[in-house]
């Protein structure tokens, strides 16, 4: 065994990239500065490059890819051979020292919640931020579809988008590894995300929340239209609130998910307080200034059961460079003082 | 370009003069042709590549510049060389960072206050200097005075290289921020109205001398100064009553000599007399203001620069985002002090200190004229600091065959001109030596004393191209000015061909109407006071003493950078 196996996340950070991935690495940043985190713990990427070898297949699998070569960049070829590479993961065996390692980790999360199966989300966590490129499953619950669906992020390294956009890229013989990162559950009222600049103009003394009732898929695959609200980051005060029509919401089941009518008397409501929203942002904030001012994209859900202020959590975090593909690199980041701004692009300047 | 056969010196020997290991030690050496042409006297030369060495590497260090430890300078027959002394190690460079930030951070946020210390300490010696008796002390104290004169020197060049770097990159960042998000450089129009509408020190003579000249109206001796040449116009005015009010009142011509009349008439050189000396210089400016008449010329635009200067720093500041504004102003008005400062620091550094340098080497010039060691005082200037001491404790060295040697030697490389811009591995490829000088970041080399390529707009079919560094389009006859002495020749209206302007020249640009020079850039001299006087402005046309001729009228194009020759005569 090559590596740890099981990280918790309140013992990761940054510098665990390259064992937790990005995902889980930021989540652990954000528990470091006492950010609500939901409680979980990592799946380390060794653990899929030990499966994919000990398993035998990650030489099925590439022996696969390199038989269909250029073909791969074609989405419809690319989305048969994640069918097919998706079956040959499922039907491997997870070697058992990983099977018992994740089993006792699940075990401890949930006594510590005092039950006897806690539901988990279990979402995985690339190397690099690739958003919507990776899965994500909610709401599981035991020790058979936990594995079940490990198994499935890990096969979702292989999904159609991405076979495809690594053949265009000329990567197909590499498999990057997948960390898989299992969270406790929570039951989002509502949801959302949050910028700390405007994503549009890059303006950078704002925030800009999005939310939608129910989970968080709802805002983050854009299935509705969202609340959209604009905030002072200096001055906390509203700028701007625009109430969307949120006709539908996706929930969690037994099974999952599923997406499900808003009723009617709820679906031009502001779904979060002022006092949430205020509170998001505050929080944000911290974030961004703990990533040395890079603004940053996070999701966050308000617990449906939980109460202000400890209904609040976030859930993930993650820089939006490219989504300000505007903005300047002169622009000073937020909670730097302007002299030292100044002085930073002099010494950048030093280095080209 | 000359070959190494051509410069190798011979008569003056020190150990800064260019020899063939120093010229293999360097990828490239690059003239100074915005101060040391024409070439220089020995002393003038030795002392200037012996301060700007010194002062260059200490304000380099006491700053941490990253990637530049300073200049280093030789002398090569009366022309100044240097060459950036490059960091080149990356660890180094990180280092270094750590120093320079430091330093920074504070210089942007007390500007005023570090600038208010460096004036004290400096006039606070100066003052000690001036009153000093250079004719009457013993000799010994005359050697000791000398001594501290040019080692305080070193002093004034280490704290004008230490502002001048500090400065300058800040110019330099505004700038790169203003091409890379707008469109703008420092050869652009509204970088120029940006850059304009300031006073300073100089402008506080020419102003008063404008005063003067306005006061002899008043007073009834207009005729005084028009019917006598330059010299009898001070002797004339001390027989009449009217006279010794002018000279004698408040803000009077003499206050006006005390105050400002510690600068030599090339502010780099000491082979002229300064205005305390002998204030004819002084006289013809005020004839020159008399002839024109009207309102000066400065405080009648100034109004109107000022307000075309706020309505630049507006336009240019609603181009970025809100949220980029406060700091942007912050770096925008470091910016507009670094033009402030290469205007105001020539009076408080190179003014008052060569003139000082001069009176304490000329004393020793007179004891040894008088003992017949040389010919006549002023030949100080053809002996090196070292020579002048020997000599003065005790006085016997007979120097009049070395002095005439080099005198004869001065005169000869005086014609041997023009002198290779470049020398050294590089000098036949000029974009090599180009991003070798870049590499360095030294912004002083790029912004005053080398300046940067032109690309020629050939469509506008002109027939010399260079940057413009003033915008307005103006048409006149040229002058050609290359020493201060061509300077009493210039009439009202005249266009000012030349390599480069002196701060000493300042006083004329209220009589032109344009400007057009071989080198210099956008922080040179004549490019701060040529925007300040509204005149346009091209720099860094590489021939135009070589291709126009006196009195041809021309069209200069300071906007986009170009010269036509209308006529010829």
């Amino acid at each position: 065994m090559s590596g740890r196996v099981v990280f918790w996340l309140r013992e990761v950070g940054r510098e665990d990239i390259n064992q937790v991935g990005q995902k889980c690495a930021f989540l652990g940043e954000m528990i470091r500065i006492s950010l609500p985190v939901p409680p979980g713990f990592v799946l380390s990427l060794s653990a899929f490059d030990n499966f994919m070898e000990k398993s035998g297949a990650r030489e099925e699998v590439l022996s696969y890819l390199s038989s269909l070569g250029e073909k791969l960049s074609d989405l419809q070829q690319a989305e048969a051979a994640s069918r097919h590479i998706y079956d040959v993961i499922k039907k491997k065996e997870i070697p058992e020292e990983i099977c018992q390692q994740a089993e006792a980790a699940y075990r401890r999360l949930s006594q510590e919640f005092g039950v006897a199966e806690i539901p988990v989300s279990v979402r995985s966590s690339g190397q690099e931020s690739n958003p919507g490129l990776f899965d994500t499953y909610l709401n599981v619950k035991g020790r058979g579809a936990l594995l079940h669906y490990i198994r499935s992020c890990w096969a979702s390294v292989f999904s159609a988008r991405a076979i495809a956009t690594r053949a265009r890229k000329r990567l197909v013989a590499q498999t990057a590894p997948i960390a898989v990162g299992i969270q406790k559950m929570v039951y989002a009222r509502c949801a959302g995300v949050l910028f700390t600049a405007d994503p549009v103009s890059g303006d950078p003394s704002v925030a800009v929340v999005e939310a939608g009732w129910g989970l968080g898929e709802g805002v983050a695959q854009a299935k509705v239209t969202p609340d959209r609200f604009i905030v002072s980051k200096q001055t906390l005060g509203i700028k701007e609130r625009r109430i969307g029509e949120k006709t539908v919401q996706v929930i969690a089941t037994e099974q999952g998910t599923r997406v499900e009518p808003v009723p009617q008397r709820e679906q031009d409501v502001p779904c979060l307080s002022d006092e949430e929203l205020i509170r998001l942002v505050e929080l944000a904030k911290k974030v961004e200034l703990h990533f040395r001012g890079v603004p940053q994209d996070i999701e966050w859900a308000v617990d449906a059961e939980l109460l202000f202020p400890e209904s609040i959590f976030l859930m993930q975090t993650r820089p939006v460079v490219r989504a300000f593909p505007r903005r300047s690199a002169f622009d000073k980041p937020p909670g730097k003082g302007d002299t030292e701004h100044i002085v930073d692009l002099l010494i950048e300047r030093f280095y080209r | 370009m000359n070959g190494p056969a051509d410069w190798r010196p011979h008569q003056v020997n020190h150990s800064l003069v260019m020899s063939e290991q120093d010229l293999e030690a360097y990828p490239c050496w690059y003239l100074d042709e915005a101060h040391s042409v024409p070439p220089w006297t020995p002393l003038f030369a030795w002392s200037w590549v012996h301060g700007n060495r010194y002062g260059d590497l200490w304000a380099a260090e006491s700053i941490g510049l990253p990637r530049c430890r300073g200049t280093d300078w030789r002398e090569i027959d009366g022309c100044a060389y240097m060459s950036p002394v490059l960091v080149t190690d990356k660890e180094e460079v990180r280092q270094r960072e750590a120093k320079f930030r430091e330093h920074l951070e504070n210089f942007l946020r007390n500007y005023d206050h570090i600038w208010g210390d460096v004036v004290q300490e400096l006039t606070a010696h100066y003052s000690e200097f001036k009153v000093f008796d250079v004719d009457n002390s013993p000799s010994y104290k005359l050697y000791d005075h000398l001594e501290q004169v040019f080692n305080f020197s070193l002093r004034v060049w280490a704290l004008h290289s230490w502002m001048m770097y500090s400065l300058y990159e800040l110019y330099a960042l505004f700038e790169e921020l203003c091409r890379e998000q707008l469109g703008i450089d420092d050869t652009s129009s509204q970088w120029h109205r940006l850059m304009r509408g300031f006073d300073n020190k100089l402008f506080e003579a020419d102003r008063w001398l404008w005063h003067l000249s306005q006061r002899a109206v008043e007073l009834g001796l207009d005729s005084v100064f028009r019917d006598n040449p330059d010299g009898q116009v001070l002797p004339a005015l001390e027989e009449t009553e009217a006279g010794e009010k002018w000279l004698n009142e408040r803000r009077g011509f003499r206050e006006f000599i005390r105050e400002h009349g510690w600068r030599l008439p090339r502010i780099v050189e000491f082979n002229c007399k300064a205005w305390v000396e002998d204030p004819t210089p002084a006289v013809s400016f005020i004839k020159q203001y008399l002839a024109k008449g009207g309102d000066f010329e400065l405080d009648a635009r100034r109004k109107e620069l000022v307000k075309q200067r706020e309505q630049a720093e507006q336009e240019i500041l609603s181009r970025f985002p809100q949220s980029e504004r406060g700091w942007i102003t912050m770096l925008m008005t470091a910016a507009q002090r670094a033009g402030c400062f290469s205007e105001d620091h020539t009076f408080y550094f190179e003014q008052t200190c060569h003139s000082l340098m001069r009176r304490a080497a000329l004393a020793c010039g007179k004891r040894m004229a008088a003992k017949n060691l040389i010919e006549e005082p002023e030949d100080f200037v053809y002996l090196l600091p070292d020579e002048i001491k020997k000599n003065i404790v005790p006085l016997r060295l007979d120097y009049r065959r070395l002095v005439s040697e080099r005198k004869r030697h001065y005169q000869e490389y005086c014609r041997r001109l023009p002198r290779p811009a470049l020398i050294g591995e590089l000098s036949n490829d000029p974009e090599a030596a180009m991003r070798h000088m870049l590499a360095s970041g030294d912004k002083v080399m790029a912004k005053i004393t080398v300046g940067r390529a032109v690309k020629p707009k050939t469509e506008l079919r002109a027939d010399l191209y260079g940057n413009p560094a003033s915008p307005g389009v103006a048409i006149g006859s040229v002058r050609l000015i290359l020493s201060e002495a061509d300077i009493v020749n210039i009439r009202p209206g005249e266009i000012l061909v030349g390599v480069t302007t002196y701060s000493g020249w300042t006083p004329v640009f209220p009589l032109l109407k344009g400007i057009v020079l071989d080198r210099g850039a956008s922080l040179s001299h004549a490019a701060i006071v040529g925007r300040e006087y509204d005149i346009p402005v091209v720099v860094q046309t590489g021939k135009a003493t070589s291709k126009l001729k006196d009195g041809q009228k021309i069209r200069v194009d300071g906007t986009k950078g170009a010269v036509w020759i209308l006529s010829n005569n």
